[in-house]
């Protein structure tokens, strides 16, 4: 490498950035160009800087660091982003690679070895501590069983539910949601509980968070969309749904 | 016997480890512990000064920089803390600490306190670090309301709400008592102000907040 690789640390805490800038220094093939300490400012010196790689703590306020780590991939898929998790979760693993992280090591990893994923990720490859290997691929595994399941949950509302649980998303309550279906409250209560029920959830907090992390709300517009007209076998057209018109 | 001046003991083994790199370039020649190895690392390279993260259990720290003290006598102690507003002043007594010094101080900050602390002398008054906290460019949780009003306590709180964990189990995974979650959420809804859980979820949610545990669909019955 001719010139060293310019990178940005998003991180919460200065001491932290610092740290990481030290750490770094007299090593030569790696400077530290910018900082950042939330994930807006993280995204914003991403666009401003163009560095070649990207270090952010997945706990950076005030959104999480996977956030910006997925603001800047879209923004620049060239630009390398590493993620440093304060634990060796897999889910959060999982969610880190979902954001399009290239590496990713939680803060138990010893600092030489981190930088050298770091080294790793800038050359092009993609870096997981081996011991979490085989938890990412569990994980993900996991990840497109549970997308399925709640696939299915989902695929029990009826489609007044579906509607119910759009307004929901949007952030309606019960009354708003009354007035927008012209339906009683009651009645929107008694779809908001169904809602809940199907979904096995006990709150609807739960269900809707369920709904957002299965990122239901996109196919809920298509689902929710007003059924198209389909031609009848012999050519006449039809509505789904009806009985055909009486001849 | 390896000589240095500071033993750092922090549970993100990245930070301490870095933090050494840091002081090392500063001239003062460190090392890194994690807490149940402290008590070792002290008794094998006499430090002068412990720099101790006070992030986790008050009661853990309390207990490893008694067990440092006692594997090197005379050390003095500074802690790591999270708010300068807020110095734990009842854990600093406690462990006989000469000061705190905010995770959002820069690294003149640290180098200062940690020379004041080797010549016995307490950090700069914690008015001071608090200056320079909040003058350091991106000090704190600046950034979008409602949830620049949050603490960090607060914002993992949140995240836990939003993955649809009640106070049981949130206390369960920050490891904090039911009670404390319960006045953590009630200090969240006047922040934010809402008046129910869900609310407050939904206000998460809509800011792009990731749920601390990712929440997982029901096992289907029948079928």
């Amino acid at each position: 490498m001719s010139r060293p690789a310019r990178l940005l640390v998003a991180a919460e805490y200065t001491l932290f950035r610092a740290a990481i800038k030290a750490a770094l220094e007299g090593q030569g093939d790696i400077a530290v160009v910018a900082e950042a300490g939330t994930d807006r400012s993280a995204i914003a010196a991403a666009a401003t800087v163009a560095p070649d790689l990207v270090l952010i703590d997945d706990a950076l306020p005030p959104a999480g660091g996977l956030r910006a780590c997925a603001a800047v991939k879209h923004a620049a898929p060239a630009t390398r982003v590493f993620v440093l998790a304060r634990g060796p979760d897999p889910a959060n693993l999982v969610a880190a690679i979902e954001a399009g992280a290239d590496g990713f090591a939680d803060v138990e990893l010893d600092l030489d070895t981190l930088l050298g994923g770091v080294r790793q990720v800038l050359a092009g490859e993609a870096y997981v501590p081996p011991r979490l290997l085989g938890p990412l691929l569990q994980g993900m595994l996991q990840r497109n069983r549970d997308s399925d399941r709640f696939l299915q949950l989902s695929m029990r509302l009826t489609r007044r539910e579906r509607e119910v649980l759009e307004l929901l998303l949007d952030g309606c309550d019960h009354e708003a949601v009354a007035e927008i279906l012209s339906i009683s409250p009651q009645t929107a209560r008694t779809h908001i509980q169904n809602i809940i029920a199907k979904f096995g959830a006990h709150s609807r907090l739960e269900a809707v968070s369920l709904a957002v992390e299965y990122r239901l709300t996109d196919r809920l517009r298509v689902l929710n969309a007003p059924a198209p007209e389909r031609p009848r076998r012999n050519g006449q057209p039809r509505t789904v749904g009806k009985a055909p018109p009486t001849p | 016997m390896v000589h240095c001046d500071v033993l750092v003991v922090n549970g993100n083994a990245v930070f301490g480890a870095a933090l050494c790199r840091l002081l090392g370039r500063q001239g003062h020649p460190a090392v890194h512990a994690a807490a149940e190895r402290a008590d070792a690392e002290a008794a094998r390279c006499a430090p002068r000064l412990l720099l101790l993260d006070a992030d986790p259990d008050p009661v853990d720290v309390a207990l490893t920089a008694a067990v440092v003290r006692r594997a090197a006598r005379g050390i003095a102690t500074l802690l790591l803390i999270g708010d300068a507003a807020d110095p734990p002043l009842a854990l600093e007594r406690e462990v006989g600490a000469l000061g705190c010094v905010s995770r959002h101080a820069t690294g003149e900050v640290l180098d200062q306190a940690v020379r004041r602390a080797l010549r016995g002398q307490r950090a700069t008054p914690h008015g001071a670090a608090h200056r320079h906290a909040t003058a350091a460019p991106e000090a704190g949780r600046g950034g979008r309301a409602p949830l620049a009003g949050l603490t960090e306590r607060e914002l993992l709180v949140l995240r836990a709400m939003m993955g649809g964990l009640r106070s049981e189990g949130i206390g369960e995974h920050l490891g904090i008592s039911r009670h404390t979650v319960r006045t953590h959420v009630q200090s969240i809804l006047g922040k934010l102000s809402v008046h129910t859980r869900l609310e407050a979820g939904m206000v998460g949610l809509q800011a792009g907040l990731s749920p601390l545990v990712r929440p997982r669909p029901a096992a289907l019955s029948g079928s």
